[in-house]
C-alpha cells in the first residue's frame, strides 16, 4: 500500500479517537515536518514546540480533512502556516522577499564540481543562507519531492511563485558556492 | 535551437523533473528540450545533485519518541480539561434546571394563593405578611387605652376571636368570631372595661 493510502488510513482512524493510529502518523511524519520547520526557524526548542502544535491540531482536526489534497501536504500546510505564524510575531516585518538576486552566471559545469560530498559543508553553509522561503521551497522540492503544485498549496501561494521561488533560490546557491569556491582556490 | 521562453519554462520545471513529480505531459515536454539544450542538461546534472546533497544533509535530532511521550500527556491533559468543563456544563444545566423548578414552584404557590382569597371571608392577617382564610363573623372593636395586651390575649382566648386585621391609625381591629354566635358578641360588648365599641360587618 502506498504512503499516502497509509497517511489516509491513519487519518480516518485518528479522526475517530485511536490514540494507536495517531501515534503511527506522528512516526511517519514527525521527522520530515521537524525538518521543513527547522528550515524556516533555526531554533529547535520552538521547532519542537511547533511539532507538537501541529500534531495537537491534526488529532482536533482529523475529521475535516476531505481528501482533496495528499495527507502530506496538508500536514506541511499546517506546519507551514504555524511556523509563519510564530515568525511572524517574533518578525514583525516581513520575512519573505521574492527580489531577485542578480548573479554572475557561472558556470553549471564548474558548480556541479563544487557539489560533491568533499563540499557538503559549503553546500550546508549556502542552504542555511538561503533565505527562509527559498530555503523551504528548496526543502519542500528536494528533500520531500512535492510537486510544485503541492507545494504551492502549503504555502498558500501561486504554482508560478512556487517556481520563482526555487528559481532564485537556486540562483542564490549557485553565488554561495562560487563565493566559497573562490575564498577555498589556493 | 530553444526559444528563451521556452528554456525559461522548461529551466522552471527542472527541479521537479529532478524530484519526480512533474505529470506524464510535463515530462514529455521537458525531455524534448533537454535533448536539443546543451544548458539545460548541464543545469540538470547540478540540480540532481543539489537534491542529492539537500537529502544528505544532516538535520537536527528530531523529538522521536520523546516528542510523542509529550504529545501524549498533552493530550491526556486535554482530555482532562475537556471532560471537567463537559461535567461543569451538565453540573451547570441541573443548576439551571433546578433554579428554573423553584421559580416555578413559587409561581404557582403565588397563583394558588392569590386565587384562594375569597372576598369578604377572607381577610390578611394583622400581621399583614400572611394571607388567612377564616370563616365566620366580623366584627370591628376599639379597646380602651387602659386595657392591657394581656387582658385582650384572655378575652380573645375566652371567645374563641382572632384578630384579622388592624390596628387601624384610629385603633380599630376586625376580629373574626369564630362561631359567628351573637353570644360571643354580647360577651364582647360586656367587657366595657375592656372594649370601648364594638360593631358588626
Amino acid at each position: 500500500m502506498s504512503e499516502d493510502l497509509v497517511s489516509v488510513e491513519l487519518l480516518q482512524k485518528v479522526s475517530t479517537g485511536d490514540e494507536l493510529a495517531f501515534a503511527d502518523l506522528y512516526r511517519m511524519y514527525e521527522s520530515r515536518l521537524y525538518r521543513f520547520i527547522t528550515s524556516k526557524l533555526n531554533d529547535s526548542f520552538e521547532a519542537s514546540d511547533i511539532l507538537n502544535e501541529v500534531f495537537l491540531d491534526v488529532w482536533r482536526k482529523a475529521n475535516t480533512f476531505e481528501g482533496r489534497s495528499k495527507v502530506s501536504t496538508w500536514l506541511f500546510g499546517i506546519a507551514y502556516y504555524k511556523t509563519m505564524d510564530r515568525l511572524r510575531k517574533k518578525i514583525p516585518e516581513t520575512v519573505d522577499d521574492d527580489r531577485f538576486l542578480e548573479i554572475e552566471d557561472d558556470s553549471p559545469n564548474q558548480l556541479t564540481c563544487m557539489i560533491s560530498n568533499e563540499n557538503a559543508g559549503d553546500v550546508r553553509f549556502c542552504l542555511d543562507a538561503l533565505k527562509a522561503a527559498h530555503r523551504t521551497v528548496m526543502e519542500l522540492t528536494f528533500f520531500n519531492e512535492l510537486s510544485y503544485r503541492e507545494i504551492s498549496n502549503i504555502v498558500d501561494c501561486p504554482e508560478n511563485t512556487v517556481k520563482t521561488r526555487m528559481f532564485h533560490a537556486k540562483q542564490a546557491m549557485k553565488r554561495c558556492l562560487t563565493k566559497r569556491m573562490e575564498y577555498s582556490a589556493p | 535551437m530553444t526559444n528563451i521562453n521556452t528554456e525559461q519554462e522548461i529551466e522552471s520545471l527542472l527541479p521537479y523533473y529532478v524530484n519526480g513529480s512533474l505529470t506524464e505531459d510535463e515530462i514529455k515536454r521537458v525531455e524534448r528540450t533537454l535533448a536539443e539544450n546543451e544548458n539545460l542538461q548541464q543545469e540538470l546534472v547540478f540540480l540532481q545533485k543539489l537534491q542529492i546533497q539537500v537529502q544528505q544533509q544532516k538535520q537536527q535530532n528530531s523529538p522521536g519518541e520523546f516528542g510523542l511521550k509529550r504529545l501524549q500527556r498533552r493530550l491526556k491533559e486535554q482530555q482532562t480539561i475537556d471532560n471537567n468543563s463537559q461535567q461543569q456544563k451538565i453540573l451547570s444545566s441541573t443548576k439551571n434546571r433546578w433554579q428554573f423548578a423553584a421559580m416555578a414552584a413559587c409561581l404557582m404557590l403565588v397563583v394558588q394563593t392569590v386565587n384562594n382569597i375569597e372576598t369578604g371571608n377572607t381577610y390578611q392577617a394583622a400581621g399583614g405578611t400572611a394571607v388567612t382564610q377564616y370563616k365566620g363573623k366580623i366584627v370591628s372593636v376599639t379597646f380602651s387605652p387602659a386595657a392591657t395586651e394581656q387582658q385582650i390575649r384572655n378575652l380573645f382566648l375566652e371567645t374563641n376571636v382572632f384578630i384579622v386585621d388592624g390596628p387601624s391609625a384610629l385603633g380599630i381591629y376586625r376580629l373574626v368570631i369564630v362561631d359567628g354566635s351573637d353570644t360571643t358578641i354580647e360577651k364582647l360588648a360586656s367587657q366595657a372595661d375592656l372594649i370601648e365599641s364594638i360593631q358588626e360587618e
